[in-house]
């Protein structure tokens, strides 16, 4: 081992025990209730509560698949997410946030099937939507596995195994998530959001300035990939799909969706709206950028190799004590995604299924440990799987990404709509997972080539939508309990306002 | 939703819309801002900026709808 590994992994290592601790810390104040374990009582400040959604949001794909596409295909890369992403989803955020808040604390509900279902009580929509995310975030979640054992591979010049990094990141999120449930993820989210923003644009900095500064860097990419400073690499069409797919599918992710769940009142979800966009654009942009000076310099990565460019930057063009540090900051991207991902996936266990059979009458300090038992076996699952992943991480979140785009005209249906029905949301959900798969896949008759260049996403979101509006004509108005319940609730929440 | 509210999603929707700058994607265009920045580039900022405007008012209505 060198001493520049030494002193890589020395940093890392202090990081990792200083999140421990936190996560400790903060869990001591928790109680054994589900409300406390998986939503902290409902009671984060917008600080915190910034922190922990910005960090659910913010992955391996912003600091290892994103540079890695920006490899392939340049500049491109940021306004790719930014400008659509950046400021829709807070838009989403108030769309969603200012019904599903209040429902969520007056019904109890904690998952996104919760509060759809919910609407037309049907345990079947329930499961639905439940199976359709799972399936969805267990590919996202592996990728922060791969980014973290890419990323200390590369940063130890390969001393550190790509498992045995996977493997670190694995342990440190299980325990302070098992000891310390939402409080303490959400409190060591607010120092890994801290890290990996001022972290990422200090990479940016280092690396521009050992560059000779962005426009020289700019220039060689210019004179040796000119295709890279051009748009050559993307079709509008891409461009054009991708956009709606990043801006209506951040809200579903669960993570997400369920942590806007957790804040104290709703003018804590407005804060945050407001801080949302500028570091979204400031990370994106800055990396997109990294990526395509880092085809100049280290040019011939393939496929997913490219993935590594940012470690591989780093080792090369960074000092010895910038490494680590910006070591953890990628880390701390990767793992704010990764606990959230798999505390939402176990409340979904929990509240969509298990409750549903006879562990219905048990009691909530057993939940809890239930709670705990699965947070384990995720991880398991997720590590193993890890090792087995063929593709570049921005492949699999391309799609995994579609599949949540598509629950989110259902979504606001059961929130906005009081005519549609449970039929129509049902369809809307299976017709636009087939047509997704079908044309991903060219599975059920259906073949890749009918997207005429766009994402399959596309024709998958708007074939959705067509059939929730259609059928919600058809079989409309709802005459349901749960559909009286819920607009009752709103009404009564203008009049309060008012 | 508010009057105000769906302008101010109908705004977005156009917004997504511009996002996409198609009528001059395969042009070759040459650092304009800072050595590194060209026009395509300061054209996707200004959406941004844009995208922000809208968040701000979003969270305006959101307030004055809540009474605070």
């Amino acid at each position: 081992m060198t001493g520049q590994v030494a002193v890589v992994l020395a940093i890392v290592a202090a990081y990792m025990l200083a999140i421990v601790l936190i996560g400790y810390t903060s869990g001591r104040a928790s109680r054994a209730t589900m409300e406390d374990f998986h939503m902290a009582g409902r009671q984060l400040k917008t600080l915190v509560l910034f922190s922990t959604v910005f960090g659910a949001n913010i992955s391996a794909v912003t600091f290892i698949g994103h540079p890695g596409n920006a490899y392939h295909v340049g500049w491109v890369a940021w306004p790719y997410f930014v400008t659509s992403w950046a400021w829709m989803t807070p838009m989403f955020f108030y769309l969603l946030g200012r019904r599903a808040w209040p429902l969520g604390v007056h019904f109890g509900h904690m998952t996104i099937s919760e509060i759809v279902a919910g609407r037309w009580k049907s345990p079947g929509l329930a499961v639905l939507i439940a199976v359709i995310i799972i399936v969805y975030t267990v590919p996202y979640l592996m990728t922060g596995l791969t980014g973290a054992g890419i990323t200390l591979q590369a940063l130890t010049d390969g001393f550190i195994p790509f498992w045995a990094g996977a493997l670190a990141v694995s342990v440190v999120v299980m325990i302070y998530l098992i000891m310390g449930g939402m409080r303490g993820a959400a409190w060591v989210n607010t120092l890994q959001t801290a890290v990996f923003i001022v972290g990422g644009v200090l990479i940016f900095v280092v690396i521009a300035q050992s560059l000779g500064g962005p426009a020289a860097a700019t220039e060689k990419v210019i004179e040796n990939f000119p295709e890279l400073y051009r748009r050559d690499r993307m079709g509008w069409k891409q461009f054009f799909s991708y956009g709606l797919v990043t801006a209506f599918c951040v809200p579903m992710f669960p993570q997400v969706f369920m942590r806007l769940l957790t804040g104290q009142n709703p003018k804590a979800l407005r804060q945050i709206m407001m801080i949302y966009p500028a570091p979204a654009f400031l990370i994106f942009f800055s990396m997109a950028f990294l990526g395509m000076w880092g085809h100049a310099l280290i040019p011939n990565l393939q496929g997913r190799e490219a993935d590594a460019i940012l470690p591989l930057l780093l080792s090369q063009y960074a000092p010895t004590w910038a490494m680590g540090v910006l070591g953890a900051a990628v880390f701390s991207a990767m793992m704010s995604t990764m606990d959230s991902q798999l505390l939402s996936l176990t409340t979904i266990i929990v509240r969509d299924f298990l409750t549903r059979t006879k562990f219905r009458g048990t009691c909530e300090k057993n939940q809890v440990r239930i709670s705990r038992v699965l947070v384990l076996a995720l991880t398991v699952v997720s590590f193993v799987l890890s090792l087995r992943n063929p593709l570049a991480i921005i492949r699999i979140v391309e799609f995994a990404f579609a599949g949540f785009a598509c629950l989110l005209a259902p979504t606001i249906a059961a929130l906005y709509w009081k005519r549609c029905t449970k039929q129509a949301a049902i369809w809307s959900v299976i017709v636009s997972q087939v047509v997704l798969l079908g044309l991903t896949f060219g599975w059920f008759g259906l073949q890749k080539s009918w997207t005429f260049g766009f994402l399959p996403a596309l024709p998958a979101m708007i074939s959705g939508a067509g059939v929730l509006i259609l059928l919600g004509f058809l079989s409309g108005p709802a005459d349901d309990e749960g559909t009286r319940q819920y607009f009752s609730f709103f009404e009564e929440l203008v009049k309060r306002s008012a | 939703m508010s009057r105000r509210g769906k302008v101010l999603f109908l705004l977005a929707t156009a917004l997504m819309l511009a996002r996409t700058d198609f009528w001059w994607w395969d042009e070759t265009f040459q650092p304009i801002l800072f050595g590194w920045i060209d026009l395509a580039n300061l054209y996707h900022i200004a959406i941004w900026v844009a995208g922000y405007v809208l968040v701000y008012f979003t969270v305006r209505l959101w307030g004055e709808e809540e009474g605070k």
